[in-house]
């Protein structure tokens, strides 16, 4: 993020952003919590829900399916153990499969126990994830 | 932030989205304060100084029912039904006329609470173009 050069913008959080995701216009927040992190992405101006996140393992002991193998296969398929709870908003399974396709694409999986999201995609296809993805881990993690 | 290349489309300056920190004092103790100000709505995250944890998070809002001036307010995450951190979002909530989620990570008691809301609301009052 490079700040504007007359005035440097202030920002509250570890990461705070605007980025075009496949051209779809996104916000972006992070913060790394002691007890957690922080994550907000979305589409739609405001935060449609928040999912709590908490990973099944310990950090050294998951399995990141990018490191490990050809995820694009389906037969070698793995994914990181994570359960997700939806504290607010619409709990839908193209959310949920989003969250976990970022988990595993992204350094989302370095969290050390569980990260709170803030997800408002309007658009849950693979090219919008895998552009997602991209974004997540060159400028945030 | 460093490592955009590639077809990545740079980062800009958030136009929906503005964020800022604070550092404030309570009597004795010292609280961080963190905003992101979204399009309609507010959240707060507040903290000791000293370490910045995320426990709670509780939201409010007006309420679309014009007889009543009360908003309404849920804990969504780390408690149940009334938390510190839902009592505050319905007092900015009324006080701004706009969603507010917080989430209030501070020990208050009866002395430090007030201190802390008359340090927070006179900070808020003084920067509102951060919080609403």
């Amino acid at each position: 993020m490079t700040p504007a050069p007359d005035k440097p913008r202030e920002i509250g959080f570890d990461r705070q952003f605007s980025v075009d995701v496949n051209g779809v216009p996104t916000e972006i927040v992070f913060h790394g919590f002691a007890n957690k992190w922080f994550l907000v992405v979305t589409q739609l101006g405001k935060i449609p829900g928040f999912y709590n996140v908490h990973f099944d393992v310990k950090r050294d002991e998951r399995v990141v399916p990018y490191l490990h193998g050809p995820v694009d296969n389906p037969e070698f398929h793995v994914s990181v153990p994570i359960t997700m709870n939806c504290c607010l908003g619409l709990d839908t399974d193209e959310t949920r499969s989003a969250i976990q396709f970022l988990v595993n694409r992204t350094g989302l999986h370095k969290c050390p126990t569980e990260f709170v999201l803030g997800l408002g995609l309007k658009v849950i296809d693979g090219p919008h994830l895998r552009a997602l993805a991209k974004v997540l881990q060159e400028m945030v993690f | 932030m460093d490592g955009v290349n590639g077809d990545l489309v740079p980062a800009k300056e958030s136009d929906l989205f503005t964020s800022h920190c604070a550092h404030l004092e309570a009597g004795p103790s010292q609280f961080t304060v963190r905003a992101l100000k979204m399009l309609g709505s507010t959240m707060l995250i507040v903290n000791p100084k000293e370490s910045e944890a995320f426990e709670e998070l509780a939201v409010a809002m007006p309420s679309r029912n014009p007889a009543t001036s009360e908003p309404i307010s849920s804990t969504i995450l780390g408690g149940h039904g009334q938390t510190d951190s839902s009592v505050l979002a319905a007092k900015l909530s009324k006080r701004y006329g706009r969603q507010f989620y917080v989430s209030l990570n501070l020990k208050l008691d009866r002395l430090v609470g007030p201190l802390f809301e008359k340090s927070l609301v006179t900070y808020m009052h003084d920067h509102l173009e951060h919080f609403a």
